[in-house]
């Protein structure tokens, strides 16, 4: 959903005009590529980070620099506190969108996960690591390692030990 | 698509789709936060890192358990007992089952209790502890105590009441079973009984033990005592003892020996006993009962069963027309979920001084794993049992 306007900038989420708003007060964030987006200040107060520099006039007249946050996630941020803050009360319509926001491959979760603790967005935070733990819980271990790129530092006597300790959770 | 490197060629894009980006581990605490215990316990397997933070029981979430009982012939029943997790996220959705026990039998049931993970299903025919994580059931021994007294006119209808909690000194389990050896109450004058205690602990006794010294005190039956720090505490019946009650009987699971727990200075005449409640919240023991004006409700907190410094914490404004009974089950967040009578539950945000909307458990959908079928053909509810829970993997 983003158009591109006359000086080159992504103005992401439903149709608002690229000029500034004075009544919707647009606050403009930078991704670490340099890409820039205008958000409503009720949106980007999603982001606790970015809600604690508006309110400690951290931020210019130049926007907010996010380095840690990449241009593509960045937007799927951004469209996701612009849906939330939009009709919050439509529980049914969220819940939809919600789903359908985290039908997205895990190495993308995963930059969204990062990406939200970085901005300290609580509910989008919640819902993707819910989303993981419930792609994760019925995998093996085999396939957790695989998925997290983790490599198994244990023995094959100390795996055996924690095998039969928790035996009945292998039925 | 990605950050606008261009694309790399062929070879090159098969191994980079099979590198995922790196998430630190403070975020994978944060994903096994959401994991059931099960999956938890398989993936302590995976690397020293994950084992270390599962171990810490830090990624474990308390949660809410609902067991509807059933009416026949006027007496709550229950053949099986089935234990739903009350999620507030599902609307609408059955409440996930977490486990299911046969109780091989319609069984009168007593209240629930919850200690670390373990659940204590008490009934008058048969006692159970049970662990839904690890789906382990231990059914206690039959005991004489089970036995009721013969019948007889204006005595309670049922003989015993149990407790079910921890001894930090032997880090044991045990359950607790108080009950009238006789009870008799004549039309005038005052009423006559004999009392009797026996415990039993898990792991390690194989019958019930009685306690060298009976009850002091009379107690309400089929009211499950609350634990709090390693006391089990009863409402003292003041019905039977035909006077106003010093306070809560108090059972020291430690030194198996009673003592009394006084109630707040100031309620000593206007508590009625019968319509109170005790429960652990956040750590602290909170005392609910209706204000004698019927128009508030007054919590009480204290910190400790020998000698409470009791202190009014809050005073809510009572929900009119419900019979004075506010039992508060547990604290999430900023809200106290509690019971304000058999079918509702209602939230109180303590910052907000709101009620949240009430829910009828009735509306709620309950699957059946024993008939597949959604509700429980043909019986009503009578009662919902709610209770705090916490999973966790202590063996039985």
């Amino acid at each position: 959903m983003a158009a591109t306007t006359a000086d080159g900038s992504k103005v992401v989420g439903g149709g608002e005009k690229s000029n500034v708003d004075e009544e919707s007060k647009m606050i403009t964030l930078f991704s670490s590529d340099g890409e820039r987006f205008e958000v409503t200040q009720e949106a980007a107060a999603m982001s606790q980070t970015i809600h604690h520099m508006m309110e400690d006039g951290c931020v210019d007249d130049e926007g907010v620099h996010l380095p840690n946050v990449g241009s593509s996630i960045l937007a799927m941020v951004i469209e996701y506190c612009n849906r939330h803050v939009a009709s919050p009360d439509e529980k049914e319509d969220i819940r939809s969108f919600d789903a359908g926001f985290v039908n997205v491959e895990h190495h993308t979760l995963f930059d969204i996960i990062r990406a939200a603790n970085y901005l300290d967005v609580k509910e989008l935070m919640d819902l993707c690591c819910q989303t993981v733990a419930d792609s994760i819980k019925s995998k093996s271990v085999e396939e957790i390692r695989e998925l997290f790129g983790i490599v198994n530092d244990f023995t094959p006597e100390e795996e055996a030990e924690i095998r039969k300790e928790n035996q009945w959770a292998f039925e | 698509m990605d950050d606008g490197e261009p694309a790399p060629p062929a070879a090159q894009r098969q191994s980079k789709k099979k590198s995922m980006p790196h998430i630190p581990h403070e975020l994978v605490e944060v994903i096994l936060s959401h994991l059931p215990v099960e999956s938890l316990l398989r993936f302590s397997r995976v690397c020293k890192a994950w084992r270390s933070t599962i171990s810490l029981h830090a990624s474990v979430k308390p949660c809410l358990l609902i067991s509807p009982q059933t009416l026949r012939d006027g007496k709550v029943h229950s053949d099986t007992v089935i234990l739903y997790r009350w999620e507030d996220s599902r609307q609408g959705a059955a409440l996930p089952v977490v486990h299911a026990t046969d109780m091989s039998s319609d069984v009168i049931m007593h209240g629930l209790a919850h200690c670390d993970g373990l659940i204590l299903l008490p009934s008058e025919a048969a006692v159970r502890v049970l662990n839904p994580a690890t789906r382990r059931t231990l059914t206690l021994p039959w005991s004489p105590g089970a036995e009721p007294p013969p019948p007889g006119p204006n005595v309670p209808l049922y003989h015993q009441s149990f407790g079910f909690g921890h001894d930090p000194r032997s880090n044991a389990y045990k359950v607790a079973r108080f009950f009238y050896r006789s009870i008799y109450a004549p039309g005038s004058g005052e009423c006559l009984y004999t009392t009797g205690m026996e415990v039993f602990t898990i792991g390690t006794d194989q019958h019930w033990r009685e306690t060298t010294k009976d009850p002091p005190y009379p107690v309400f039956t089929r009211h499950t005592a609350t634990f709090y720090k390693g006391s089990l505490l009863w409402s003292i019946d003041e019905r039977v003892l035909g006077h106003k009650p010093p306070g809560f009987l108090r059972f020291s699971l430690e030194d198996e020996a009673f003592g009394v727990m006084p109630p707040p200075p100031s309620c000593y005449r206007r508590l009625y006993y019968v319509w109170c409640a005790l429960a652990e919240l956040r750590g602290e023991l909170c005392l609910a009962f209706k204000g004698a004006n019927m128009k508030t409700i007054e919590l009480w907190m204290c910190d400790n069963t020998m000698n409470p410094q009791w202190n009014q914490r809050y005073s809510i404004n009572a929900i009119s027309c419900s019979p004075p009974y506010f039992n508060p089950i547990a604290v999430f967040d900023d809200e106290i979920v509690f019971k304000d009578w058999h079918f509702s539950t209602r939230r109180y945000n303590l910052k907000t001084k709101t009620y949240q909307d009430e829910f009828h458990m009735k509306d709620l959908q309950y699957h059946n794993p024993i008939t597949g079928m959604l509700g429980y053909q043909g019986r009503r509810f009578a009662y919902f049992d709610v209770i705090p829970y916490t999973p966790s993997l202590v063996p039985i």
